[in-house]
């Protein structure tokens, strides 16, 4: 249904409505800004980032042929030029692991986790997505969030399929990791108990 | 994948979608749409196929053509006179020809139309979607 909508305002922007482009701007601008945000890990960043997305995405929306889905076509701009802003600044803020195994622990951090209030439960995953490295970020984002297919993550980050399925793997292990070590530290700081 | 992975994978997909999605400032599609409209401005610039010292130039040397009519005595006086090109007109060739029966200029016809259709109809394709 999007797909039909998304052709129609790509079709009025075209024609010149450029207050045509707006309503897609409203409708993915979360969604872009998270991705970006996961890849920069620095919000005032992310936000030119995705306004350069959107911008670039504006310009070029006479190549956008409709092969793809109009959503696939603008994560894979926002992917670049996170990509490139990354490697401009020449830096990588990924956080080292402790450790990547993770058997048997599922069900005692998902246990943690439910004891902690909602929106606490909240910050406390979206601090572990932050810490995973850029790519990682954004393909976890992309598979468990929106429901891409590996197909369709790899057509977005031009990476083969799999490679992506190789970074799910990875970055699934690291993110429960992450969990794990954010949570308890969280309930030890609460309630000066560990798990 | 094993029960353990099965898990796991349950895991991070209930976290990932319960993190959910941040918000840019409130401002930000303000921002983005006053860019927009920007590059949209200087998309439609109106910028002359030929500029302004090209007409110029167009100008003087119609100009020059037609003084060189009125002030050069030209009556009775031929290049081919001068260089005695009329003898090229002597040199006899003939053009090779070509013979198609009517029905393969048909042919030719109805597919030079049918190579023609194709992009309008790929574009009307797209534009269906």
């Amino acid at each position: 249904m999007n797909q039909t909508t998304d052709q129609y305002y790509i079709e009025k922007t075209m024609q010149g409505d450029t207050q045509a482009f707006g309503v897609l701007v409203e409708r993915y601008q979360d969604f872009i800004f998270t991705i970006v945000l996961r890849m920069v890990k620095n919000r005032e960043e992310a936000e030119e980032v995705a306004q350069d997305s959107f911008v670039k995405a504006y310009e070029s929306l006479s190549s956008f042929r409709g092969e793809s889905k109009f959503s696939s076509w603008l994560y894979s701009i926002a992917y670049r030029k996170a990509l490139d802003r990354i490697r401009q600044q020449k830096r990588s803020r990924t956080t080292p692991l402790m450790e990547e195994r993770t058997e048997g622990n599922t069900e005692l951090v998902e246990n943690a986790l439910d004891y902690l209030q909602g929106q606490e439960r909240s910050a406390i995953i979206q601090k572990a997505i932050q810490k995973l490295p850029e790519e990682e970020a954004a393909i976890i984002t992309f598979y468990y969030f929106e429901e891409q297919s590996v197909k369709e993550i790899a057509a977005i980050t031009s990476l083969s399929e799999d490679n992506v399925k190789i970074k799910l793997f990875r970055s699934r292990k690291k993110l429960h990791t992450l969990l794990k070590h954010f949570v308890v530290h969280e309930i030890t700081k609460h309630n000066g108990q560990a798990i | 994948m094993d029960k353990q992975s099965n898990t796991e994978e349950a895991f991070i997909k209930k976290s990932v979608q319960e993190a959910g999605l941040l918000k840019p400032d409130p401002g930000f599609s303000q921002r983005v749409m006053a860019a927009v409209a920007q590059k949209s401005i200087a998309k439609t610039v109106y910028r002359p196929l030929i500029t302004k010292p090209i007409w110029a130039l167009l100008g003087c040397m119609v100009a020059a053509c037609i003084a060189i009519l009125f002030f050069l005595p030209t009556e009775g006086i031929s290049l081919f006179d001068r260089w005695g090109w009329a003898k090229l007109s002597a040199i006899e060739f003939s053009m090779p020809t070509l013979d198609l029966s009517q029905t393969v200029t048909y042919a030719i016809g109805f597919l030079v139309l049918f190579l023609v259709q194709i992009p309008f109809l790929k574009r009307s394709f797209i534009l269906r979607g």
